[in-house]
This record gives structure tokens, C-alpha cells and sequence, in this order.
């Protein structure tokens, strides 16, 4: 005879704790079933002391527990209270196994053998998964562990971590600084990482700071000792403890096994939910980050909501108010639901979307309401955002030098995708022509819904070429010949260094650049002599296809370009019935003749253009640059650096390249696409209108910016040690001088440092008149340009 | 023999590790080459170390090359050992320990002290920044500041202050002169001099607190006058008080620390200021207008004797039409004296020439010319003779009195002794010398000496003697005529305002200025004109002649003017 | 990677381009220099044309206008340490500063002199005459410093920082101790004595030089390049490394000690002009005091 519940909640997450809270205050009958031995596994093997952050702050938290961003220990101790106030029915180290059923009779198993019933399955087990235990002979040692709190706690051990993946590399290096750290790969290399973590790995390893055992494996623990078997043999190596980064296997696995679907095979897609959470299993609800919601309030807002639902009260969300203000003057028009039925109506781009998705998507946008002659935005700010037309009418303003000049947009259309698609400054100004409703949604979110929503992908893209082609070549293409253009274009990608033409080829077609630069190149004395840079924007290739000839040149890719080929046919097309483009291709056709004239006459200048290509300067905006020939090497800018951000300097002189006089010190070049915003958890990095990318307070110290960066222009810092005045340093000596820092302060109460915060180069942007670097040389030699102006530079 | 040999190696947990090896062997070599048994692999250790021998009574520990080995505490180079022996080999410790059965000796080889990590140690040695191999700035900076600030402000200061509250007033030159000089560093303000102190008050140089008494505070002209108190002022300021004059201090013209020269204000332009229009400031009075010597001075106007009896001078204006004349009662022909022919002189044949030096000779100040007289310069030629039967006879220059007495008395004797040489004195009858005179020849020879007086008188007076230089006049009285001769005022000077040294100008001749080879009478006003003075001389700016400046000739402190600052002269005095 | 740097010293730098910017000297198309040149003929203008009683000297009121003029150049001149350190303010470049530091710090010259109306003694005046030009001359040495030695510089590290080179060094001692345990004591003490003893810089004349005459390395070179010839069969091989290890270390240690040289002598100057600065400055002081302490 097997129980019964009304709820079963599998996760005992910040949702379905919350959950389980409501429940029992409402005096349902539930279980919460919890894997391991405590409450909520994911946040308990956060970082000893770890700060954890209530975002989104606007979103109200509407839960029978408490929550507020606070130390790790201080969240989980409130909860564990607050469980046992409300008497909630916990079953701790119960693993689902397997579920059938449906709404009413819901068969759950836990741990293979026994079996639970419940009318209703609140699934909230997270994307946390469970981690892959070390599966050997003696793997119970207390010394073996899965998590690594915090790496300063140990000193001077020998630990042996296992697994290549992102976690083992960071736990083994983070370890290494003051231990003596093994790290086991199963495998030669470390491929499944992260690029910024392989180059972190591959680094310690070739500095020596810690050892890597190649295609090796564990085979038996024993306290201080752990055996690993490679092909030289055994060796047995004592250690203090053993940390085990196997890895986690995902839950779609099992989601699906209980019948969930998926609208994408995409990983990161998410299953098609109800706005009451219930998946299409009826009476199997699916809350917390499997159903999309990664943060911990959304998470317990969705716990309390879901088992309202379940009771048939059907509440309004919590972010009901939130959206309210959001539409602003629309709720006199609609109440929030009809006003998402409206924009689904009006913006094809999201009816793919489901009423959750689009909450969640508008909870991060932002919905404008322009009068008419409004302008939205100015061309070359920096901006990745996509607006969407809900209503009225925009004009794009397409020729620079006469606003008079416009392609209207009306309702439903959407624009700006093209600095979202190439992280490029905006390539048009557009006002509102007519009262208009604009929904702006940003860049993470647009890129969230790409990757769940295929229909969104494909439509943003078609839309971007178009458009580019036409903002890159020129604006008066006839949509019929635009049609015949995109018959044949493609979208070509190519990886850094890799040919789109080479020399001697047939000259089939021509590349528009979309997102990234490339490097010309001509043969000369048998090796590939530099010529020219191009960046997003130009279209190259066009010279052999006018005169009929085969390439005379090759080009490379200098960072990671996406480009539009158009067949040479095309091209011709567009340069024979457009004219104002003619005059163009030919003017840029004779730029690049004379920039080869030139480079080929000053061979240092060439092999100094190739040596800061292949450092990436193609990829970079705004890059710092030492004249070596006036360096005196006095380190002002560094120290003007660090005193006017904080005491910490964000770019190093002396480190980082040189070729000839040519130095490019270790600072931040602010690339068009920047690597280190590709993965940052609290969406701390931003670009500023002006291009600046900078990290805001929001930044929780995770690091993975610093890795991702491949210029190692991010440093994780603590606040150093308060100064006294320039004058008392100056006069008595008192304190560190300008750029020296004494170590980070400790807070007063003796506790732990601050945590570390990512800091980079943010050039300077709060700064009155500009970079402080630059300003600080006595002499000159420091200088900031943009590629495309120091490859100019030669030209005239 | 059989021996268990086990390598420690800690690890940095603390943990050890022990890689045992059994040998079996007579002598045990410890050293980094690869042959011996116990192989110590650190460059610290040479190749063949030491070694361990088996003996009858145990075992011996034997160091090759003197190493530092201390065994069991003591340096030595060899010794027993036996289990509990600890060995400190370089940077090896060996421990000998109880060894199991059917082993004769176990040890355990631990390196303890390991290498340092050549790249810390090469850090640690190096001295890459010239801060750490100099005194730092910052401490150079303030040393230097320090030391001259205290040097030449703090100390100089306080020694100031310190000197000047036991020296109370203004010192006289004498008492300045005895404070004696005081040398830098101990007068610290010396360093503050500014510049050389002007000649005259090169004795003051070395005491600067004479002079510069409250700080902050310009040199007062009570320090200035307290020596000079008899400076007279340049107007009388109770007619003319011009602010120019009153409200000036000693220092607005008279600048002090510049070297010997530039004590006295010597530019024309400071005297022009007034001078340029004289007439503005002082209408009433009969001043030219000056300001150029060369360009711009009045002709000159010398104090001539107008009245010699009641000695009445007036400036008079050298002009050619009415050129002054000097009423000095004297009769003098400068033209008769140079005649280059020469003159007569009494008791000689030759014939003298006499040329101006004969009379004018400069003073010892070689400003100005010694004044004439009769005893010096006529008196060897104009011998005063009254009876030409007498030649060697003459009177004294001085009053007429005295001229007559003298005459009476030499004719009285004549009678008394009676005789040839007084002919037709009536009452030299023959007669016995020595015999007495009778009443009626006394009274004869009287009245003849009389006579004769009154005879040679006529011939002094009147005709001859005194007559070629002077103007004599008579009047009668009961029948006795009375002698006067006025007297002779020959001007010292006659431009008064002015100074001229002759002696400077001794390079040309007399002639050049003084016309005196025409001049027939005393009368005439021997003065050059202002043109002729200009034909050499010219104003401060001149090129092309001897630039001269007002202060060439002119005083600025007149004398005859009240003192510049009586009030601080009496102050000064009372500090005294 | 630091062996391609190390062979970069090695071949010595590629050619270089031309100066990418524009140096100091000429900064603002030579704003400075004229400005300087200007207050320099008002100087000597007013000077020629002021005829003061007396000599003239910094009594007259033409030498009261040139000396507030120069004491406040020079205070000017002297916030130029404390400018150059108050970063982010202000809209000047410090390139432009520093020009002006420089072609005003030449005016003083002459403003200075004609204050003085070229009058000197041994007084506390002429002393702040003096360190002023004693600060002005170490100013031009400085920029003659500053004008030649960077491209030298660059051009002899060839790309590598010191700390890179010490590294390499430290690499190159730690495989030389590998290779010379296995050798002879001879050998070993040599190689010992190069590892524990060569130092990089030192003392002042050390790191001016730019040489150490008694480098153990240099000397370990020396003598085991003649006692390999005797090594025989696998130690011969390890000898042979090894002198090539010794060879790259004393290589690698000319270039460091070439760069501390470089260093240094970019610092020595301003060891004479900032404190002969701040002694000026307060010799300045009791300049103006004294002055007007006895008026």
C-alpha cells in the first residue's frame, strides 16, 4: 500500500520548497521530495560565504518562505526554519526514479523501490541535475569530493581533481595557488572546456603550476592515496583529497521520459508550458529553471503561483504589476493578458512565443510610446537592442547627409536587428513617423528567443541581410533586384585566418563584410605581403569580378567574420543599374590601389600591419598602442589607470606584445563582438552608446569574463587597501603611491575579504575628456586608435 | 653488510612518503655521483661526500673532503655512529634507526633543506631600481629643503631678533666701527646681502642690523640722519613745501647695496623735474630754466661786488653788452704784469716776466685758487718807501696810523740827532754833543719832524705809494689832513652755486677761460662764459664730449637751508 | 612562447617604423616654444627699456614684475610633479604639460637672470639662482634621456619584459644545475656559484654601467668551456648543453642588464632635478622673505 498525496513536489529548489511551503500553509497534503540529505542541493553547494543575489530586484517575491540576497549559509538557514515552521512534509534522499501518469493518478517511483501517488506533480528539479559520482573502489573517502567550496581553504595539499570539463579546470586551477594540484584528463587534450578555460589550463600546465595527467584514469582510492592507471602503468599518488568534476547529466533525459516535450532539439530550448506552468502532460507542472526560470525568486514565485493553480485559484502572476507599468498608458486600452493576445496579433516575429515566454520576454523589454517625429535612435550609437513596431509607423533614415530620404516601417515590422545580429553601432537613424507602441527588447533576451524559437532565427536573419546588404552597398536597391540578389547570396562565416578568396582563384563573387574585419594580402618575394584591412561594412572581393580577371589578392578572415557573398553577377547588376553605388565601388576600388602602393613601399609598416593582425587588432574598436621609440617606460598610465578606477589598473605597459616600436600593452581593445560578454550570468557587461563595453555593479565575481577574454585584459579584483592624499604620500611618503597597491583591504569585522569583482579597461567613459591612460603619457608614446584609423594611417 | 637505505620526501601537506632501497655492500659512499650507493642528487653535495664503514665496534661515519657535517650536534669530520645518530650532511639529514631483523644498519636520507627556487632567490638578489641603490628622493628632498631653509632663513632670523634687542638705538659710526665684523655663519643674515655697500658706508657692511632694524620694515630715514644730521635740505621748505622734497625719503634717491657708485643720485633727469620750469615751482624767484648742461642751462650769473665801500654783491648775469663789473677798490692792470717784456724791479737790472701762477695758486683742495695778498705777492716788488734819502726805509702794510707814526718817528730822530742828514732843521746850531738841548731848539726840531712827516705823507698818500693799488682819500681837519684808504674786497668766489676744481683742469691754460692779458683794470669780471664750459662739457647723455651731469658742479643739499628731518635728528639724538 | 621570445632577442629587432606619434618636443606644433619665446623678448623688451635708479636688479619695478613672474613660473613648474600624478583631471594631455613644463622651464633662464640683473654673489639669492639652474640643466639632460634612450631601449629588449628575461634566466639556472649535478665537482661548484651569486643590477655604478665585471656566470662560462674539453662520452654531450645553457643565460643577462641600465639612467636625472627643485623652491622662499625681511 503505496501513500497519496494531493501535490508531489520533486526538488526541494527554491521553487518547490516554495511550493511545498504554500502547501502545507494552506493544508494540502504533499511531499517534497528531496534527493540528497538537505534542502535546496544547488544553492547548498554554492561557495562557502558566496553572496547570492536576488535579481530581477524589480519582480516582487510572493512566497510563503523568505528570501533576500544574503550570504549562501544565512539563505539556506532561513529556509530550513521556515520548512519546519510551516511543517512542511520533506522526504530527504528520496531520487525520483521514474513517473507515469497523469493528472489524478500520478505513479511516482523513489529510489527504484517504493511508490508514491499524487493527483498532481510539481517538477522542480532544476537544470542542476545530479552530478556524476566517481564510480571506483573506495570513492567513499571522506577525501573525495564533488564540490569545492572554496579554494583559499586549503593550503599546501596535494589534491588530485578529476575531469576536463569547465568545472574541474576551474576548481584544479583556482586550487593550484596554493596547492599542489593534479588534474586527471581521460583524454590527450582538453577539448570539451570552454575556450577561456583550455587557455587557462593549457597556461597553468605549461607553467608548471600544476601537473596534468594525460589519458589517465582513477582506478582506486584509498584514504590519502588515490591510484590512477595511464599508459605508462599505474602510480599511486598520495594526496590529501580528491575532487571529482565528472560532470552532471542533463534532466531532459528524464523529463522526456515522462512524456514532456520539447519544441527544439536546441539544448538550451525550453518545454512548451501553460501560463499555469502545467506541461502538456496534464497535471505535471514544471517550474523553476527547467521551465526557463533560472532565478531563485522567479523560481519561488513560480512555487507558490503553481500550487494556487493547482487548487483552481487561478492568481495572477507576480509580475502582473510589474507588466502593468510596463504597458503604462496601454492598461487603459487592455488588462495585461489581452494587451500580450494584442502584441502577439501585431508582431508576427513573437507569435511563435508562448504566453510565458512572452511575459518573460516583456518583463526584460521595454515598450515605448513615441509621438509622431520622435526619434527612436541615432545612427552610431551603440545600441544591440530590436524594437518591434506594435503599432504606427517608423521611418528609417537612410542617407546620412538628407533625413528627407526614409524607409518606412509599419506595424509588426521590426528594426535594429542589425546591431544585435553584428553588435555594431546602429547603421540608421529611425523616428517614429506616427504615434507609435515600440517594443525594444535587448540583445540576451532577442538571442534567448532566437534559440528557442526557430521561426524568430530564421526571420531576424533574412531581415538583417536584406537590410545590410542594403546599408552596407547602398539604400536605392530596388526591392526586385534585392529579390534576385538574395536568390543566390549566402551568409558565409569564417573562422580566424581562414581564406574567403585566395589569390589566382575564379572571381565568383563578392564578400559584404557583416560582422568582424579581414586582411588583404598579395603575393610579393613568395611570401603573402599585407595590403589592405577591411572592416564591417565594405564588401571586398569586388575588384576581379568587375574586370573579369581571377583574384589578384588573397583576404583573410581577421577575427571571426560573417559576410553576405553575392554572385559576381549580382554585383554587376547592382553596379550597373545603381549609380550612386558605381561611383562608390570605383572610389573604393582606387582607396585600396593607393593603400597598396603604399604598403608595399614601406615594408615595416606592412609586417607591423600583419603583426597586429594576427595580435587581433581586426576584432578590436578602440585598442591601446605604445610608439616604443618615446616609451620612457615611466608606468604613468598604468598608475593613472588604477587611481582614477578604484586603485586597481586595468592595463599592464610593460606585459603584452611589441614589434618593432610598436607595443600593445595588456588592455581591454573593446572588440566589436566581445568575447567576454558571451557568457556573463548576471548580464553585468554593457556597451556603452559610445562603444565602451564595461562591467556594472551587477558583476558577481564569477569570473568566466576573465577567461573568456583571450587578451587577458579582465582581472578579478578586490577593493585594494584605502589611500591617503597624493600630498602625504608625496611629501611623507605615507600609504602606496599613485598605481601601487597595498593588498585588498580586509573588512573591519575581521570577516572575509570582499569578494573578487571582474575589472577591465571601461575607457574611461565617466571620465571627463577621456582615456586617463593616454592623458597620463608625458611623452606621447601611448596612444588609442581603431584599426580601421591606424590602417588608414598609411593610405594618406 | 645489510643495509636499509629510505629517501623522505615530505610533502607540502606534511605527509611523508619513503622510497626504501636495500643494499648490500662493505662501504657506503654518500655523493652526488651516480655511483654510490647513497645517491645524494644535490649540487650542494659533491660527488664523493662522505662514507660509512662498517668496524669491529660498530659503525664509522667518515667525511672525504671537509664538508660541513655535524654529527650528533658536533662538527666533525668523523665519528661513531649508532642508531639515534643523526647526521646533518650538507643539506641532508641522515638518521640511523633501529633496524629489523637480519638488517646490520637502517637509515633514512631526508633532504631538509631544499634548494631554494632559483627564480625567487635570482628576484631576491636582484636591484633592478635605482630607489633601492640611492637615497631615495623624497628624503634627499627634504634634507636639502631643510638645511636651507634653516640656513639661510630660520637661523638668520632668529639672529636678528636676538642681536637687535641688546643694541638699543642707532649706534654712532664709532660704536658701529667697535661692535667690530661679524662673519657668516654665525651672522647668518650676512647671506642676505643683496650687493656691494656704497664706499662711504663700507664700515656699516658687516652689520646689517644697524641699518635694517625692524623687519619687514624699509631702512627709516631716522637710521640715515642719525648720522647725518647736519644735512641741510635743497629748498626752504617753509616757502616751498614741495612733496617732491617733504615727502621723499633718504632712500628714494640714495640706494644702498649697489656697489661704490651709485650711493648719490647723479641724473639730470631727477633734477630737471623741477628745473626744466623752475618758474612753475618758484615764480618769484630770478632762476633760469635747466636741464640739459649742454642743451638746456642759463648763462652764468656770478655774485659781483656792486658797492666795495658798503660791500654789496648782486648775481649778475655774464652778458656781453653790460658785463658786470666787480667795485672792488683795487687798482690792478693784469696787462702790465704779463707784459711779456717783463717789468723793472727795484734793485735789479733785469726785467721780470711774471705769468698767473706767480700770484694764483690753487688751494690744497685744487678746487680753488689761494687768496692774494700783499705780503706774498706785491710786497717783494712794491716796497713801501717814504723818503727817498733813505731808500732802505719803508713802512708796513697795514693801517694808515701806524704808516704816519712810524714816518714821525724816524724824521724825530733825524732832528734829535741832528746833523747834516736834517738839513734846514733851524735849531742845529754848533754845539758840544752830548751838551743839553735847549728849549727852543726841541721845539724847532719837533716841528721839523713834523714838517717832514706831513711832506713824505703827501708823497705816500697822495702821490706814490699806497695810490697804485688803492683808492686813498683826505680831509682836513684843524689844518691837518687825514688819510683814508678804502678797503679792498676782492670776491673768494663769485659763482657761489657752482663748484669748479682748477687743479682738474690743469691740462689747459689759464688763458683758455680767463681773458686776463687785455685786462687793464681789477674791475673787469675774468669769468668765462657758460659756452665756453659747454664747449667741452656737455649734458649727462653727451657722446661726443665730457658728459656732465648737474651733480658735476651743483650740490642738491644746500647749505644755509634747514636740516632734511629735524623731528628724527632730535629722535635719533634722544636713542643716543 | 619564451623561447620564441628569447630567439627574438637573440636575431636582434625588425625594422621599425617611423615615430607613430608626435614627441614632446614639438607637441602643438612647438605651442609652447612659441609662448616661451614671447614671455622671453617681453622680458628683455621691458628690461632694455626700464632705466631704474641704479643698477638694475630685482628692486627696480621691472625686477619686481620679473621676479613674481619667475616665482610663479616655477611654483607652476614644480605642480607639474603633483599635475602629472592627479589623473583624469583636468582637459590638458600631460604630453602638453610636460612641453610647457619644458620650453617655460627654459624662459626662466633669462626671466630669472634679467630679475637679477645679472648680478651674483655669494648670497642666499644667488644660491636660488643657482639650484635653479642646476634644475633647469638636469631638466634638459632629462629630455635628451628621454629623447634618446627609449628607442635603444626598446630595440635591445627586443619585446621582452625584464621580469620575462629573469624568468628565462631562472629557467636556464634550474637546467644548468640539472645538466652540471651529474658533472664533476669542479664543474658543479662553478655552475652552483653562477646560479646562487650572478645578480642582475646592484648598486648604483652596477646598474649605470649597465656591466657586472665579475659575473659568475660570465667567468662559470669561461672556465667550463675549457673543462669540458676533458669530459669524455655522455658527460662530454652534458657539458657541451651545459656551456650552451651558460651561453643563453650570459646572453640573456647582457640584454636585462643592458635594460636596468636604460632604467636607471632614465631615473638618475630626476634624482638631481626633483630634489634640486625642492630646494629651489625653498630657497626661493627665503629669498622673498629675506628680501623684504630687511627692506
Amino acid at each position: 500500500m503505496s501513500e497519496r498525496y494531493q501535490i508531489a513536489i520533486i526538488g526541494s529548489g527554491p521553487g518547490g520548497m516554495s511550493a511545498a511551503g504554500r502547501a502545507a500553509e494552506l493544508g494540502v497534503s504533499h511531499i517534497l521530495l528531496e534527493r540528497t540529505d538537505h534542502l535546496s542541493d544547488t544553492i547548498y553547494k554554492y561557495q562557502k560565504g558566496k553572496h547570492v543575489m536576488a535579481t530581477p530586484d524589480i519582480l516582487p517575491l510572493r512566497s510563503s518562505m523568505t528570501f533576500e540576497a544574503g550570504a549562501r549559509e544565512a539563505v539556506l538557514g532561513a529556509w530550513d526554519n521556515e520548512c519546519e515552521k510551516h511543517g512542511v512534509n520533506i522526504r530527504y534522499n528520496a531520487d525520483l526514479t521514474g513517473m507515469k501518469g497523469e493528472k489524478g493518478n500520478f505513479e511516482l517511483t523513489v529510489n527504484g523501490s517504493e511508490t508514491i501517488e499524487a493527483d498532481a506533480v510539481v517538477l522542480a528539479i532544476g537544470l542542476q541535475g545530479n552530478l556524476n559520482p566517481l564510480r571506483v573502489p573506495g570513492a567513499e573517502w571522506e577525501g573525495v569530493q564533488y564540490q569545492l567550496d572554496d579554494p583559499e581553504e586549503y593550503e599546501d595539499e596535494t589534491i588530485v581533481v578529476i575531469g576536463a570539463g569547465d568545472a574541474a579546470i576551474e576548481n584544479a586551477v583556482a586550487l593550484s595557488e596554493q596547492n599542489q594540484v593534479i588534474i586527471v584528463n581521460r583524454r590527450n587534450e582538453f577539448a570539451r572546456a570552454k575556450d577561456g578555460n583550455r587557455k587557462l589550463i593549457e597556461d597553468a600546465i605549461e607553467s608548471e603550476k600544476l601537473r596534468c595527467a594525460y589519458e589517465a584514469n582513477p582506478v582506486s582510492v584509498a584514504p590519502g592515496e588515490i591510484t590512477l592507471e595511464s599508459k605508462g602503468g599505474q602510480e599511486r599518488v598520495s594526496c590529501n583529497r580528491v575532487i571529482a568534476r565528472l560532470g552532471a547529466s542533463p534532466p531532459r533525459r528524464f523529463v522526456e521520459s515522462c512524456g514532456v516535450e520539447f519544441p527544439s532539439e536546441e539544448m538550451a530550448a525550453l518545454p512548451e508550458l501553460s501560463p499555469q506552468y502545467e506541461s502538456n502532460v496534464s497535471g505535471l507542472y514544471i517550474i523553476g529553471a527547467l521551465g526557463g526560470y533560472p532565478l531563485i525568486k522567479q523560481a519561488m514565485n513560480q512555487g507558490y503561483e503553481v500550487v494556487e493553480f493547482i487548487q483552481g485559484n487561478n492568481i495572477k502572476p507576480a509580475d502582473e504589476p510589474l507588466l502593468e507599468d510596463k504597458f503604462g498608458p496601454l492598461i487603459d486600452r487592455f488588462t495585461v493578458d489581452e494587451a500580450i493576445d494584442w502584441l502577439r496579433e501585431n508582431i508576427p516575429l513573437i507569435r511563435g512565443l508562448t504566453a510565458l515566454q512572452l511575459r518573460e520576454v516583456l518583463l526584460e523589454s521595454d515598450l515605448h510610446i513615441k509621438a509622431a517625429g520622435d526619434p527612436i535612435f541615432e545612427i552610431n550609437e551603440f545600441g544591440t537592442t530590436v524594437f518591434m513596431i506594435a503599432e504606427g509607423l517608423a521611418h528609417v533614415q537612410i542617407d546620412p547627409t538628407d533625413p528627407s530620404v526614409v524607409v518606412p516601417l509599419d506595424t509588426g515590422k521590426f528594426f535594429g536587428e542589425i546591431a544585435m545580429v553584428a553588435a555594431r553601432p546602429r547603421t540608421a537613424t529611425v523616428v517614429a513617423a506616427e504615434p507609435s507602441v515600440l517594443l525594444e527588447i535587448p540583445r540576451r533576451t532577442m538571442i534567448k528567443l532566437m534559440n528557442s524559437v526557430a521561426s524568430v532565427e530564421t526571420q531576424i536573419r533574412d531581415a538583417a541581410t536584406a537590410r545590410q546588404l542594403r546599408v552596407h552597398l547602398s539604400q536605392s536597391i530596388s526591392d526586385e533586384l534585392m529579390g534576385t540578389i538574395l536568390e543566390t547570396a549566402e551568409e558565409r562565416e569564417f573562422k580566424w585566418g581562414q581564406p574567403l578568396l585566395q589569390e589566382g582563384e575564379e572571381s565568383d563573387g563578392v564578400f559584404v563584410i557583416r560582422k568582424g574585419s579581414v586582411t588583404i594580402y598579395e603575393s610579393a618575394g613568395g611570401h603573402e605581403a599585407f595590403r589592405a584591412f577591411a572592416a564591417t561594412g565594405e564588401f571586398v572581393g569586388e575588384g576581379g569580378v568587375i574586370e573579369n580577371t581571377k583574384r589578384g589578392q588573397t583576404i583573410r578572415a581577421a577575427t571571426q567574420v560573417e559576410s553576405i557573398w553575392i554572385a559576381g553577377d549580382r554585383f554587376k547588376r547592382i553596379v550597373d543599374e545603381v549609380p550612386d553605388f558605381k561611383r562608390r565601388v570605383h572610389e573604393t576600388m582606387l582607396t585600396r590601389v593607393r593603400h597598396n602602393q603604399a604598403a608595399s613601399a614601406n615594408e615595416a609598416w606592412e609586417r607591423s600591419a600583419e603583426f597586429l593582425v594576427d595580435q587581433g587588432m581586426g576584432e578590436a574598436t578602440d585598442i591601446l598602442l605604445i610608439d616604443e621609440t618615446l616609451c620612457i617606460g615611466c608606468d604613468n598610465c598604468e598608475k593613472a589607470c588604477a587611481e582614477t578606477h578604484g586603485g586597481i589598473a586595468r592595463l599592464k605597459r610593460e606585459t603584452g606584445p611589441t614589434f618593432g616600436n610598436i607595443h600593445l600593452p595588456i588592455a581591454c581593445r573593446h572588440c566589436e563582438d566581445p568575447y567576454c560578454m558571451s557568457d556573463c550570468p548576471a548580464d553585468a557587461i554593457h556597451r556603452a552608446q559610445s562603444g565602451e563595453v564595461f562591467i556594472d555593479e551587477k558583476c558577481i565575481g564569477c569570473g568566466n569574463c576573465k577567461i573568456n577574454c583571450p587578451y587577458d585584459s579582465i582581472e578579478m579584483s578586490g577593493a585594494p587597501a584605502s589611500k591617503p592624499g597624493l600630498l602625504s604620500w608625496l611629501l611623507f611618503g605615507a600609504g602606496s603611491g599613485p598605481g601601487q597597491n597595498q593588498a585588498p583591504a580586509k573588512p573591519d569585522n575581521g570577516g572575509a575579504a570582499a569578494p573578487k569583482l571582474a575589472v577591465k579597461c571601461d575607457s574611461c567613459k565617466e571620465i571627463k575628456g577621456g582615456h586617463a591612460c593616454v592623458r597620463a603619457c608625458p611623452t606621447g608614446a601611448a596612444f588609442r586608435v581603431s584599426p580601421s584609423e591606424y590602417f588608414a594611417r598609411i593610405g594618406s | 653488510m645489510e643495509v636499509n637505505v629510505g629517501f623522505l620526501a615530505r610533502r607540502r601537506s606534511g605527509s611523508i612518503s619513503v622510497r626504501t632501497h636495500e643494499l648490500r655492500c662493505d662501504v657506503i659512499h654518500f655523493g652526488r655521483s651516480a655511483d654510490s650507493e647513497v645517491h645524494l642528487a644535490d649540487p650542494r653535495i659533491s660527488q664523493h661526500q662522505a662514507t660509512l664503514n662498517e668496524t669491529h665496534d660498530g659503525f664509522r661515519f667518515e667525511t672525504q673532503l671537509e664538508g660541513d657535517v655535524v654529527i650528533d650536534g658536533v662538527a666533525t669530520s668523523e665519528a661513531a655512529i649508532k642508531p639515534g645518530s643523526v647526521i646533518q650532511l650538507g643539506p641532508y639529514e641522515i638518521k640511523i634507526i633501529e633496524s629489523q631483523e637480519g638488517v646490520d644498519l637502517s637509515l633514512t636520507v631526508e633532504l631538509t633543506e631544499p634548494m631554494a627556487e632559483e627564480l625567487d632567490e635570482l628576484k631576491a638578489r636582484n636591484k633592478t631600481s635605482l630607489d633601492k641603490a640611492w637615497p631615495n628622493r623624497r628624503s634627499v628632498s627634504w634634507v636639502l629643503a631643510l638645511l636651507i631653509l634653516g640656513l639661510f632663513l630660520a637661523w638668520p632670523v632668529g639672529k636678528h631678533y636676538m642681536e637687535r634687542d641688546n643694541q638699543a638705538a642707532t649706534p654712532s659710526p664709532m660704536e658701529v666701527v667697535e661692535m667690530g665684523d661679524r662673519v657668516w655663519p654665525v651672522a647668518g643674515d650676512l647671506a642676505w646681502d643683496t650687493g656691494e655697500v656704497s664706499t662711504p658706508h663700507k664700515f656699516l657692511a658687516k652689520n646689517c642690523s644697524v641699518c635694517h632694524r625692524n623687519a619687514f620694515e624699509q631702512v627709516t630715514d631716522a637710521v640715515c640722519v642719525a648720522c647725518h644730521e647736519k644735512t641741510e635740505q635743497h629748498v626752504d621748505t617753509k616757502n616751498y613745501p614741495l612733496p617732491e622734497i617733504t615727502q621723499a625719503t633718504c632712500q628714494s634717491c640714495h640706494k644702498e647695496h649697489q656697489g661704490p657708485a651709485h650711493i648719490v643720485r647723479n641724473d639730470q633727469q631727477f633734477c630737471a623735474e623741477c628745473h626744466l620750469d623752475i618758474k612753475s615751482v618758484a615764480k618769484e624767484l630770478d632762476l633760469g630754466p635747466a636741464s640739459d648742461f649742454g642743451a638746456n642751462h642759463p648763462e652764468f650769473r656770478p655774485m659781483v661786488m656792486v658797492n666795495g665801500r658798503t660791500k654789496k654783491r648782486e648775481r649778475m648775469t655774464l652778458d656781453p653788452k653790460k658785463w658786470p663789473v666787480e667795485k672792488s677798490n683795487l687798482n690792478f692792470s693784469h696787462v702790465q704784469h704779463l707784459d711779456p717784456k717783463g717789468m723793472r724791479v727795484p734793485n735789479k737790472v733785469a726785467r721780470q716776466v711774471m705769468d698767473c701762477a706767480d700770484c694764483h695758486v690753487a688751494e690744497a683742495t685744487g678746487e680753488y685758487m689761494q687768496p692774494i695778498t700783499m705780503e706774498k705777492h706785491c710786497a717783494s716788488c712794491h716796497l713801501l718807501q717814504f723818503d727817498a734819502r733813505a731808500p732802505d726805509r719803508t713802512v708796513v702794510h697795514g693801517s694808515v696810523e701806524l704808516t704816519m707814526r712810524t714816518m714821525r718817528e724816524f724824521y724825530a730822530t733825524l732832528a734829535l740827532e741832528g746833523g747834516a742828514r736834517a738839513p734846514r732843521a733851524s735849531s742845529s746850531g754848533r754845539r758840544r754833543p752830548g751838551s743839553a738841548l735847549t728849549e727852543n731848539a726841541r721845539r724847532e726840531a719837533v716841528a721839523w719832524a713834523d714838517r717832514m712827516t706831513a711832506q713824505s705823507a703827501q708823497q705816500v698818500f697822495g702821490k706814490a705809494v699806497c695810490k697804485t693799488c688803492h683808492i686813498v682819500t683826505q680831509k682836513t681837519e684843524r689844518g691837518r689832513i687825514k688819510w683814508n684808504i678804502e678797503p679792498v674786497t676782492v670776491a673768494a668766489r663769485w659763482l657761489e652755486k657752482g663748484k669748479f676744481d682748477h687743479v682738474r683742469h690743469e691740462s689747459m691754460e689759464c688763458a683758455d677761460c680767463h681773458d686776463a692779458k687785455k685786462s687793464k683794470k681789477a674791475t673787469d669780471v675774468l669769468l668765462p662764459k657758460v659756452a665756453t664750459c659747454q664747449k667741452c662739457h656737455a649734458g649727462e647723455n653727451a657722446t661726443s664730449k665730457v658728459a656732465s651731469t648737474c651733480v658735476t658742479c651743483h650740490a642738491f643739499h644746500l647749505p644755509g637751508k634747514q636740516p632734511m628731518r629735524p623731528g628724527l635728528v632730535k629722535s635719533a639724538k634722544r636713542k643716543k | 612562447m619564451a623561447v620564441t621570445q628569447s630567439s627574438e632577442t637573440e636575431q636582434g629587432a625588425p625594422e621599425r617604423l617611423g615615430v607613430l606619434q608626435e614627441p614632446v618636443i614639438s607637441s602643438g606644433n612647438y605651442k609652447y616654444l612659441k609662448l616661451a619665446l614671447t614671455l622671453i623678448l617681453i622680458s628683455i623688451a621691458a628690461y632694455i627699456y626700464d632705466e631704474p635708479l641704479g643698477q638694475p636688479n630685482g628692486g627696480t619695478w621691472i625686477g619686481y614684475t620679473l621676479g613674481t613672474v619667475g616665482a610663479l613660473l616655477i611654483v607652476w613648474l614644480g605642480w607639474f610633479g603633483i599635475r602629472k600624478r592627479r589623473y583624469g583631471t583636468g582637459g590638458m594631455m600631460l604630453q602638453e604639460w610636460l612641453s610647457a613644463h619644458v620650453y617655460l622651464g627654459f624662459s626662466l633662464i633669462v626671466i630669472a637672470t634679467l630679475h637679477a640683473g645679472f648680478q651674483v654673489g655669494l648670497n642666499v639669492h644667488t644660491l636660488a639662482y643657482v639650484l635653479m639652474l642646476i634644475v633647469i640643466l638636469s631638466g634638459v639632460w632629462g629630455i635628451y634621456l628621454y629623447i634618446a634612450l627609449p628607442t635603444r631601449m626598446s630595440e635591445s629588449r627586443g619585446g621582452i619584459t625584464l621580469d620575462q628575461l629573469v624568468v628565462l634566466i631562472a629557467d636556464l639556472d634550474k637546467s644548468a644545475l640539472g645538466k652540471s649535478v651529474k658533472l664533476g665537482d669542479d664543474i658543479n661548484d662553478l655552475v652552483r656559484d653562477a646560479v646562487e651569486n650572478t645578480t642582475i643590477g646592484g648598486g648604483m655604478v652596477r646598474q649605470l654601467s649597465g656591466r657586472d665585471p665579475s659575473c659568475p656566470t660570465a667567468r662559470a662560462l669561461e672556465r667550463i668551456g675549457e673543462l669540458v674539453k676533458s669530459l669524455s662520452g655522455g658527460d662530454a654531450a652534458t657539458g657541451r648543453q651545459l656551456v650552451v645553457d651558460l651561453a643563453r643565460k650570459n646572453r640573456l643577462l647582457t640584454v636585462a642588464r643592458l635594460d636596468v641600465k636604460y632604467r636607471a639612467w632614465l631615473n638618475l636625472w630626476l634624482l638631481v632635478h626633483v630634489p634640486a627643485t625642492v630646494g629651489l623652491i625653498a630657497a626661493l622662499i627665503a629669498h622673498i622673505l629675506s628680501v623684504f625681511f630687511y627692506w
